[in-house]
């Protein structure tokens, strides 16, 4: 894979620990990484920053995932959306790959060689869409 | 006028007073003769037919009066209406009389003569001889027909004979009339007797009728008794048929009794079911609660995994320096290499970063053990059939943390609990009621999809005589409608497959059967819900060592 520099990825989920891991693990990977704990201060990192890919978890306080991705795909709508869930909840699942296009929808705990490959693809995806 | 000088014009007068005065005797003895004459009367001893008798009779007064050669009566009868022949003063002139009968009807001189009622004399054209004919009326009808041969020719009857004679035969037919009518009066009167007789035989009949009426109705009475011991019979059957209906009765209550056990079984089944319902919804809960930390610590292991392997690589170079320690070319080389691996793996980063590595999953697991207690904590329930004193302030605490750590995302718990005392009850049922309270206030929250943390209030007091809780939710309320069916089996607004709809109902018969007490609930204007449960206080008592107090 080659040195991509200019590929950011954003992590959104409302608890630091699943961050922190992702960050931690991605570390290595040939992209940035931004995190942000909560729907509102994505948006504020995307208003500043340069952003290929998203991934975002859909249950946090405030702003919901679904919300976040509703807004990104009126403001962003080049940004690959990944969605990044604990939910079981098959009608949740659904609401959310009937009503905004998303890449992938990843349910935790997710497999961390698959994610990264995921990742991977969707990176690529987002190269190929812009080219 | 004087007698002695009489003149010849004189003595034609005189003849003629002797003549009148011979007239007046005659006409004198004429009427004093008319009641013997006309005395027709009946005798007793009357042998022959009456009527016969006062033929004769008429026959010989007439005699009296009016010579005849032969006379004839005739008769008018009942039946026919013919005339026959009655009676007559001479057979062999009869014969004669009755020929010129035949004639009189012939010239029709018969039925004037009858009409005439008056003496009427006329002159026989066959035999010359002189004939005197009268009928025999009454006053209302034609009883028969006189008819005489005259004795003299050229004889000069007298008009008060003839008048007499009318008399006679006039008074003669009123008695034929009299004996008929007493003929006629004397049989209607057999003939009554006769009805009376057949009256009385009639009676004696409906006597006879009677008395077999009564052996009839005594055999009647008979065979309705026969009949009333049938009844008798009958009715014992069908009293038994009746007990055996009671029987079938109690069997049938009996069986619906036991039916009713088994429904009471099927809902226990339900409530198990709704149970499980619930339980299913929490485990998506659960599950949304496991996998977050399962997810870092998985990513941070597999992070681990990758720095522990450029260790081991790291420390394989160490070695491998040990071993060429003498060489010093080697050695520098090799020095070269750790340091190149030293910056490819950021030696000091791992250094860093493994601390917390450790760290954070340290909390991801004892955040899984937290949950596996409180759920072990929550399902492991004995089935408690005895009352036990409990806390009701522990029960909300054990409640509100489990509820906090299955829906963590969703609900946050404001407690003002108050200094109560314990109170005698179920503890588990109630801490069941408090979750379903809470279940609901959960699925009220999730409905508003809002963005901030549901509020759940729960206080606790108490008064002389009850332990009070509240809790109060800020969700969107219940209609009213809904509220007053809310703790309805069965009810929910909740979509199919959400369950059933029992667990407001089930705690609504813990609090008021099983405890007594009261469960309200209710929706301020300001929003929300309010469920307040009211415990009777039950005093604690020393010998109780089940009490359970925290």
């Amino acid at each position: 894979m080659q040195e991509c520099p200019e590929i950011t990825v954003l992590f959104v989920d409302d608890e630091s620990a699943t961050l922190n891991s992702l960050c931690r693990y991605l570390r290595r990977e040939p992209y940035r990484i931004l995190l942000a704990d909560s729907a509102n201060k994505a948006l504020e990192i995307l208003a500043q920053e340069s952003i290929e890919i998203l991934v975002t978890d859909l249950r946090m306080p405030g702003m919901s995932g679904l919300e976040l991705l509703n807004h990104i795909t009126t403001l962003y709508p080049k940004i690959i959306r990944l969605v990044l869930s604990a939910t079981t909840d098959q009608e949740e699942m659904q609401k959310v790959k009937s009503t905004e296009q998303i890449f992938k929808f990843i349910t935790k705990p997710l497999i961390p060689q698959e994610f990264k490959q995921l990742i991977r693809e969707a990176i690529i995806y987002s190269q190929n869409q812009s080219c | 006028m004087k007698m002695n000088s009489m003149s010849p014009e004189t003595s034609p007068l005189l003849e003629k007073i002797t003549c009148l005065e011979a007239v007046n005797r005659n006409l004198h003895s004429a009427l004093e003769r008319i009641p013997s004459l006309c005395n027709f009367q009946m005798r007793n001893n009357m042998v022959d037919d009456p009527c016969v008798t006062f033929l004769e009779t008429a026959a010989e007064r007439v005699g009296q009066l009016i010579k005849f050669k032969a006379c004839s009566f005739y008769l008018v009868e009942e039946e026919s209406a013919d005339f026959t022949l009655a009676y007559s003063t001479c057979t062999i002139q009869s014969v004669l009389l009755n020929d010129e009968i035949d004639h009189l009807i012939k010239e029709k001189l018969f039925n004037w003569a009858l009409k005439r009622k008056k003496p009427i004399i006329v002159k026989a054209k066959k035999t010359g001889e002189t004939l005197l004919l009268h009928s025999l009326v009454t006053a209302t009808r034609v009883r028969g027909f006189f008819i005489a041969y005259l004795a003299e020719k050229g004889h000069q009857i007298a008009d008060y004979n003839l008048d007499l004679f009318s008399f006679i035969l006039f008074n003669c037919a009123n008695a034929i009339e009299s004996y008929n009518l007493y003929q006629w009066n004397t049989g209607i009167t057999t003939e009554l007797e006769e009805q009376l007789i057949r009256l009385s035989d009639a009676k004696n009949e409906l006597q006879r009728y009677r008395e077999g009426l009564e052996l009839i109705v005594e055999e009647r009475t008979l065979s309705l008794d026969k009949t009333n011991i049938r009844l008798d019979r009958v009715i014992t059957e069908r009293l038994k048929v009746q007990n055996e209906l009671s029987q079938s009765h109690r069997e049938l209550e009996e069986r619906v009794l036991a039916r009713t056990k088994d429904l009471e079984q099927i809902q226990g089944q339900l409530i198990i079911h709704e149970k499980l319902t619930a339980i299913g919804q929490l485990s998506a809960g659960i599950a949304h609660e496991f996998n977050n930390p399962i997810n870092f610590i998985r990513t941070n292991f597999a992070c681990l995994h990758g720095y522990f392997s450029d260790l081991l690589d790291l420390l394989q170079l160490y070695v491998r320096l040990e071993h060429h320690c003498i060489d010093n070319s080697m050695f520098l080389r090799l020095t070269e290499l750790i340091q190149q691996k030293k910056i490819a793996i950021h030696d000091q980063l791992i250094i860093k970063e493994i601390p917390h590595i450790f760290e954070e999953s340290e909390i991801g697991f004892k955040r899984i053990e937290e949950i596996i207690k409180v759920m072990r904590n929550f399902f492991k329930k004995d089935t408690q059939s005895t009352p036990i004193y409990f806390d009701l302030n522990q029960i909300i605490k054990e409640a509100s943390t489990f509820s906090l750590t299955l829906f963590q995302s969703t609900i946050r718990f404001t407690k003002e609990l108050g200094t109560i005392p314990v109170t005698l009850g179920f503890p588990e049922l109630i801490k069941d009621v408090l979750l379903n309270i809470i279940l609901n206030s959960v699925q009220a929250f999730e409905s508003q999809a809002r963005k901030e943390y549901g509020m759940v209030t729960i206080k606790t007091w108490h008064d002389q005589s009850a332990i009070w809780c509240t809790v109060s939710d800020d969700g969107p309320g219940i209609s009213g409608e809904d509220r007053s069916r809310v703790f309805d089996p069965f009810y929910t607004t909740k979509e199919p497959g959400q369950g059933k709809g029992l667990g407001l109902s089930t705690a609504y018969d813990v609090i008021t059967n099983k405890h007594q007490g009261k469960l309200i609930i209710d929706c301020p204007e300001g929003g929300g819900t309010v469920f307040t449960i009211r415990l009777p206080l039950v005093a604690y008592v020393e010998e109780g060592n089940n009490a359970r107090v925290s």
